[in-house]
């Protein structure tokens, strides 16, 4: 496959240049959006397989499957596959895509690398797969042993499993190396490290998180391939091995990783809040700094996935750590209320999801101070409870933030804006599924359903039939969604450099940017929210080129509640 | 003429200016890189130290302690291969090339020692279960890492040797040496924990 370079003089070029997303590319722009094509086709493989559960749990008796060994398979490949092939590098593509170019930059520090750790992505997808083919992971997303060991796992897919999930970890190591070096040393003139958009802090603190925790799922991973392949003895209890090894490092990076999937998350959600709202954000500095207290404290929380494992004194310092999270969530969920507060809010497509993100993370940020509370999870561990607070936080976090983040930038990636009829349909359905999905199995857990099982009491058919209709309404919520994306594509309204009227550097140059991004250095807004205030509007009038100074009494961020909303 | 040569002085400033940002960005990735290189030894350390904990005593009952005489050995080698990787760079910043080739071959030499001695501190441990896992997990990961960066070292010589760097330019000669560091530094903790602690 050829790479053919468009030129781009047309403000609006047609989407001829497909085949360039399937070759090798060193342009960050492209392998963002490689990034976001092969993990959106992730998650509707992953949302297919959810499916499939979803129907198995209409009726309490088994009615798919012939055993229960081809239901694990569904729910060990549905959540591996959402988390590690759908929001790990989905939201890697958005800070591909944003990173350099908010920060006014050619492309990331490491254009090379940064191809090559896309690149291995494919391959770990297709292994992933290739589980199929050699009787395919059965052990959950979490493979415990002795799950995972050769006893009740001999077949190949554990192993193959297992490559993957090194590939996909070494990918995204590269990654966190790039954007770091990039965000750190690669800021334009006149933008201190308290004027980058709130999406470069969170991809910066995500990045730091993946450096620190994915290091262990590389070694756990090692070590698991090394009992299956070797014969050695790092989990098996028979022979002196810790099968507490493997949950200890396990968790170690699955929690962080919690976070890898939630920052920047977070970070599309201030962006897409303040600019919708009109209103600068309001606590910038708070919204920055309670990332990196996140990723700090994430790190030293994953004894709360074992306390049912855990020697007791163990408990009460992970119990405290993992309550302490709230303390930073809170204040981004306080800030990003404040920044709608008094605003001008644009019902918007990405509006819609990022309020959606707001009301579905609170519930499932609630339900996660439940489950740190010790004597409240040796109650509801592996109870369908679990299942819900986890989805409220991915689903209706990381989930609701990338539709944001999609609605929000395709102008900016396509050239053409979204129709927001089909937008709002999108979102009404999902929103509507979602909650009737997941709602149900709090009460669910609550009465004591375990979750991994394909059968169960038919005491609890009426909630799982409703939870299986709200998945059958999220399926009907993709196909507005990618009618929408096609028409678009094609047909949809030019986007024109700046269709929201945003003050971050990417909305300065036309959509899709040129190549080179920048034909001069491009001088960032003093203030990259100043929405409604008068730096902000003298620097949309002249179409980025004119930034004020900061204003005498500091940033605009920190007093916004007073500052009547004028709109832009 | 003035203008012509004024600019191409910029374009120079310019060509400079990039060069030096990209030296700058490959340092931050370097050290980077150790970063989470390092947390993966850490990892090793912390299973090491899980292990023992499921265990009465470390090494467990009915397995004898290793031998400490030939990793001490091998470990003073590679501390002398880290004085002779630090000459290298020395003597590329001094423009000597010849220097810094006998000083490379010296550092590489006393690495295959290393490395051939860690492969016969491995023949000494007999298979326990446990004990003799965590152990030859740990020497086949550094292993893996001496490895890894005599190859670059190995390339990066024979760049010095065709006259690819300069006392100004040596990118590759201090990432080679620095990595170089970053794995002997490396087994004196993994040497602490498998053999001392
Ligand atoms: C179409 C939407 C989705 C539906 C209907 C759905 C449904 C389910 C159900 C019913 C289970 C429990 C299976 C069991 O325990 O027996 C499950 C497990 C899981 N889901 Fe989803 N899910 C959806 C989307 C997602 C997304 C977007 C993510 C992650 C980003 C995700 C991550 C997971 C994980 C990690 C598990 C645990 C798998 C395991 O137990 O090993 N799901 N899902
Ligand atoms: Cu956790």
């Amino acid at each position: 496959m050829a790479t053919t370079v468009q030129p781009r003089t047309a403000a609006v070029p047609k989407p001829r240049g497909i085949a360039k997303y399937f070759a090798w590319s060193i342009d960050h722009k492209v392998i963002g959006i490689q990034y976001i094509g092969l993990s959106f086709f992730f998650f509707l493989f992953g949302g297919l397989l959810a499916e499939l559960i979803r129907i198995e749990l209409l009726t309490p008796a088994a009615s798919l499957m012939v055993d229960g060994g081809a239901y694990n398979t569904l729910f060990t490949m549905h959540g591996t596959i959402m988390i590690f092939l759908f929001v790990v590098p989905m939201l890697a593509g958005f800070g591909n895509y944003l990173v350099p170019l908010m920060l006014g930059q050619k492309d990331m520090a490491f254009p090379w690398l940064n191809a090559f750790a896309f690149w291995m992505l494919p391959p770990a997808g297709l292994i992933m797969l290739a589980g199929w083919l050699v009787g395919p992971a059965q052990a959950g997303w979490t493979s415990y042993f002795p799950l995972s060991g050769p006893q009740f796992s001999p077949f190949d897919g554990q192993t193959l499993w297992a490559i993957s999930l090194h590939l996909i970890g070494a990918s995204s190591i590269l990654g966190a190396v790039n954007f770091i070096v990039t965000i750190l040393n690669m800021r334009p003139p006149g933008m201190s490290i308290w004027q980058m958009p709130l999406f470069v802090w969170a991809t910066l603190a995500t990045s730091i998180i993946i450096l620190v925790a994915t290091p262990f799922l590389a070694g756990g991973l090692t070590l698991m391939l090394l009992d299956r392949l070797a014969g050695t003895s790092f989990f098996s209890p028979a022979t002196g091995g810790d099968p507490l090894l493997w949950q200890n490092v396990f968790w170690f990076y699955s929690h962080p990783a919690v976070y890898i999937m939630v920052l920047p998350a977070m970070g599309i959600l201030s962006e897409v809040l303040s600019v919708h709202a009109r209103k600068p954000v309001f606590g910038y500095r708070f919204i920055a700094l309670s990332s990196l207290a996140i990723g700090f404290l994430g790190c030293i929380v994953w004894g709360h996935h074992m306390f049912t494992s855990l020697a007791s004194w163990a408990r009460i310092p992970f119990m405290l750590t993992t309550m302490l999270i709230a303390v930073p969530t809170g204040v981004k969920m306080f800030s990003w209320i404040g920044t709608l507060w008094g605003g001008k809010i644009r019902f918007t497509s990405a509006m819609l999801f990022a309020l959606g993100f707001l009301s579905m993370f609170v519930l499932g940020g609630i339900t996660g101070v439940f489950l740190a509370s010790v004597p409240v999870d040796i109650h509801l561990h592996d109870t369908y409870f679990v299942v819900a607070h986890f989805h409220f936080v991915l689903f209706g976090g990381s989930v609701f933030a990338i539709f944001a983040g999609l609605y929000h930038w395709f102008p900016k990636m396509s050239g053409r804006m979204l129709n927001e009829r089909l937008g709002k349909i999108h979102f009404a359905l999902t929103y509507v599924g979602f909650f009737l999905t997941f709602f149900p199995m709090h009460f669910l857990g609550l009465e004591g359903m375990p979750r991994r099982i394909y059968t169960y009491d038919p005491k609890y058919e009426a909630l799982n039939a409703l939870s299986t209709i709200g998945a059958l309404i999220m399926a009907v919520a993709v196909v507005p969604f990618l009618v929408n994306v096609a028409v678009s594509l094609v047909a949809g309204k030019p986007a024109g450099k700046n269709p929201w009227r945003a003050l971050t550097l990417e909305w300065t140059v036309s959509s899709p940017p040129p190549e080179h991004n920048f034909d001069e250095p491009p001088i960032p807004a003093s203030d990259p929210y100043g929405y409604g205030t008068p730096e902000g509007a003298a620097y949309l009038a002249s179409g980025g080129k004119v930034a004020l100074p900061v204003s005498a009494h500091g940033h605009a961020h920190d007093q916004p509640i007073e500052r009547p909303a004028t709109g832009d | 003429m003035t203008a012509n040569f004024a600019q191409m002085q910029t374009a120079f400033d310019h060509e400079q200016l990039q060069r030096e940002q990209a030296l700058k960005n490959a340092r931050l990735g370097l050290l980077l890189w150790r970063f989470a290189n390092g947390m993966a030894f850490v990892f090793f350390i912390f299973a090491n130290l899980l292990m023992r904990n499921v265990q009465p005593s470390w090494p467990p009952p009915g397995v004898e302690r290793l031998p400490i005489g030939l990793p001490l050995a091998i470990t003073l080698i590679i501390l002398l291969s880290g004085a002779a990787a630090s000459r290298v760079l020395k003597a590329v910043r001094a423009n000597e090339f010849g220097r810094a080739v006998r000083f490379g071959m010296a550092t590489l030499g006393l690495g295959g020692l290393f490395f051939v001695g860690l492969l016969a501190a491995g023949a000494q441990v007999t298979p326990s279960g446990a004990y003799s896992s965590i152990v030859w997990a740990m020497q086949f990961f550094h292993g893996l890492h001496v490895v890894v960066a005599s190859l670059l070292l190995g390339v990066v010589l024979l760049g010095v040797g065709r006259g690819r760097y300069s006392a100004e330019r040596h990118w590759g000669v201090e990432a080679s040496v620095v990595f170089w560091h970053f794995v002997d530094a490396m087994w004196i903790i993994f040497f602490l924990f498998i053999y001392v602690l």
